[in-house]
């Protein structure tokens, strides 16, 4: 009766070890998706950290949660369905990388918090934050066909700027009706925003006949058909609250 | 006399002759099936996963990466193929060490004697059987394998630091199990 060492050996005898080409054939592919990876979600998650920060939500604290929880919702679904795939994929592949386990933790920390800020200046750089903010718009816009687009408690408005003071702020929509927009302290900017006087406007806020009292107000880097920016500045006011 | 060559330099031999391969059968088949045998808790069952270990390892040759040691990469075969092997047969319940496999291992129980100064060395090895998985394999690593915490960490793809406290954390649990 063979013992274990011949059977094995007697097992191995007829086959060849995969050649080695192969597996560094497979190393490199692994790795060049890894890298295309791991640049999506540093892209992706700096977008997004760009969209919190750049609105500054820990000025107003009080609002902050409220505002993080609009955005969050705001962003497109696709956005958020694509990053989750790549988060769960690259999570696998990173899993298969040799030797991530002998990685210092806090090495790992250091990278993943890199990567963040440096998916912060690219997505900046690139503009893909305004791109993400503005998908979803664009969407509602376009379903509502230019009408108010209203949410559960609030109703969102995107209209030009057609009167600008410091008392007072009208705005006309895409459907042609004029609003008349009530800031108070409580009102969320962007952070470092100025509004000028034929600029196109999302309020998010609650209405009142023909006023909307602004709860979120940011400007919009797109073009709405039919209007065409007044290329007017005369001693309009910048409003900063 | 002739040299005794190392694992390494056997592995990457292989690619070309097999022969070397066998050197390195000779070298570890027998305490890789012990290590199985350990971790499924079946004796009959682990020749067939020790000779999967070995097919898979020597298929796979090309992929040995030399910073790591031969003998913690082939443990991490095995370490695959147990883990495996009891997901697929004990899914639903903890591995049972039968009359068949503790008298293939009893000699091992000097070693646990020298460890933990116990007489009785049939309450360890039921103590040893009420740890998780993780806990009883690490604890076998240590004693049973002697390997080192480098080897450990590379086996159970763990990080290094965090192999000593593992290992402190399974003997209390061991220890607390065996005063019940």
């Amino acid at each position: 009766m063979k013992n274990l060492k011949d059977k094995i050996k007697e097992k191995i005898k007829k086959e060849k070890p995969n050649p080695k080409w192969q597996y560094t054939t497979n190393e490199i592919l692994k790795n060049l998706i890894l890298i295309i990876l791991w640049i999506s979600i540093v892209i992706g998650i700096g977008a997004f950290t760009y969209i919190l920060i750049h609105y500054n939500p820990w000025t107003k604290v009080p609002y902050a949660f409220k505002y993080f929880w609009n955005n969050l919702f705001g962003l497109p679904w696709e956005f958020m369905i694509i990053l989750g795939i790549l988060i769960i994929i690259s999570y696998y592949l990173v899993k298969k990388i040799h030797f991530i386990y002998r990685l210092n933790r806090w090495l790992i920390v250091g990278i993943i918090l890199l990567s963040l800020i440096l998916g912060y200046f690219i997505a900046e750089k690139i503009g893909i934050n305004q791109k993400i903010a503005n998908i979803e718009l664009i969407r509602k816009i376009y379903q509502s066909q230019g009408k108010l687009i209203q949410t559960k408690r609030t109703a969102i408005v995107i209209g030009l700027i057609t009167e600008i003071d410091k008392e007072k702020l009208t705005i006309k929509d895409t459907a042609g009706y004029n609003w008349s927009v009530v800031i108070d302290k409580n009102t969320i900017f962007p952070q470092g925003s100025k509004f000028f006087l034929g600029e196109i406007v999302k309020i998010q806020g609650i209405t009142n006949k023909n006023s909307i009292n602004a709860i979120i107000m940011q400007p919009l880097n797109i073009k709405l058909r039919g209007y065409r920016k007044i290329n007017y500045n005369p001693n309009c006011n910048d409003l900063k609250l | 006399m002739s040299k005794k060559i190392s694992d390494q330099e056997l592995a990457e031999k292989c690619l070309k002759n097999s022969e070397y391969f066998n050197q390195l059968v000779d070298r570890y088949a027998d305490k890789i099936r012990r290590y199985i045998a350990r971790i499924t808790g079946n004796w009959t069952e682990s020749e067939d996963i020790t000779q999967d270990v070995f097919f898979k390892a020597y298929k796979n040759i090309a992929s040995f990466n030399p910073q790591m040691s031969f003998s913690a990469w082939l443990y991490r075969i095995a370490h695959n193929e147990s883990v495996n092997f009891i997901k697929k047969h004990y899914r639903f319940k903890n591995v049972e060490f039968n009359d068949e496999i503790k008298n293939k291992l009893t000699e091992d129980n000097e070693a646990l004697k020298k460890i933990f100064s116990l007489e009785n060395v049939e309450t360890v090895q039921n103590g040893l059987k009420k740890l998780n998985q993780k806990d009883r394999e690490i604890l076998e690593l240590v004693f049973f394998e002697e390997k080192s915490y480098i080897e450990i960490a590379d086996i159970l793809q763990m990080h290094i630091n965090s192999v000593g406290p593992t290992i402190k954390r399974a003997k209390n649990k061991l220890k607390t199990i065996i005063k019940q």
